[in-house]
């Protein structure tokens, strides 16, 4: 009668298996970190670029006379619908047509019309309606005599 | 064969060490640029809503001055009642070498603040508004902000 005798190839297959068991394991893992930070990375890049589209709106609003003519002037594109500035961006968050556009930034205007003080909440928003960062922003404009009055 | 054995294991070990030690920096950093955003965020909010704040208080002052104006006959008489008005304010304080010169402040956060502060004028010819702004400023409050650093073995 012939002995069975194990050979070192089965032991060597044993430690593969293992190593492709421990391997999967960690495959998931790590694909769980990836996914996340790339998740993030996109989420950090969205808000940073709406901070800054919004930040550069308000600058030009507050270089105006509280009204949309220095934005609609600024932004080719921007539409003006009920009182309520629409600016649209691309994919790479530079001015555009809305038909190419993936985000827009809406100016409406919050404060009263007889007020000096002129605000806008200026919202950046995603192609689904999303809103990423919003902020609100005013014009002082300041009260000044009528001409007769001061050379009189 | 025999020189082949555990090699399988050794080369695995390292590299998923390697993958995992490299996927969860990128993690640690993705997650520390986030929040610096966010924190970039709410600064340019909170930097906003200082300032529309500041343009209120800056609105109130400069209805009162123009109401004064109005009922003002001379120059002198104008600087005097606009003096007296700005000593009823209580969100600022008076300059107390020039009592046309009035600052306050906004906070923007715990360490931070907008000052600014502004100067009575008459309107005239060249200048054809009630005020001035004399100083519209972003100061920080170096003593409190935490400037110190854990180092390993320290109490803290």
């Amino acid at each position: 009668m012939r002995k069975y005798q194990h050979s070192k190839n089965s032991i060597f297959l044993l430690e593969i298996i293992l190593d492709i068991i421990i391997f999967s394991f960690l495959v998931i893992i790590e694909l769980k970190f990836f996914i996340s930070t790339r998740t993030t990375t996109i989420e950090t890049t969205l808000l940073h670029n709406a901070v800054n589209c919004c930040s550069n709106v308000a600058t030009v609003y507050q270089a105006g006379n509280g009204s949309f003519d220095s934005m609609t002037n600024e932004f080719d594109h921007s539409v003006n619908l009920d009182n309520q500035l629409s600016i649209y961006f691309d994919k790479n968050y530079h001015e555009c047509k809305s038909e190419k556009a993936k985000y827009h930034i809406l100016v409406s205007p919050t404060s009263e019309d007889n007020s000096n003080l002129h605000t806008v909440m200026i919202s950046f928003l995603t192609d689904d309606g999303k809103t990423v960062y919003e902020i609100e922003v005013c014009k002082y404009i300041s009260n000044r005599p009528s001409h007769e009055e001061v050379t009189n | 064969m025999r020189k082949a054995f555990g090699l399988s294991t050794i080369f695995l070990a390292f590299s998923m060490l390697c993958i995992v030690t490299f996927s969860a920096l990128a993690l640690v950093t993705a997650n520390s640029d986030y929040k610096l955003s966010k924190k970039v965020a709410q600064k340019n909010t909170n930097y906003y809503a200082a300032e529309k704040s500041c343009y209120t208080n800056i609105e109130k002052i400069d209805n009162e001055l123009s109401n004064i104006y109005h009922s003002s006959s001379t120059k002198e008489e104008y600087f005097k009642k606009g003096e007296a008005f700005l000593k009823t304010l209580d969100y600022g304080s008076i300059d107390e070498n020039n009592p046309t010169h009035f600052c306050f402040s906004e906070s923007l956060s715990s360490n931070q603040s907008l000052n600014v502060c502004l100067e009575i004028s008459y309107p005239e010819a060249g200048h054809m508004y009630f005020y001035k702004i004399l100083k519209w400023q972003n100061s920080t409050d170096t003593e409190l902000s935490d400037d110190t650093l854990n180092l390993i073995g320290s109490d803290n």
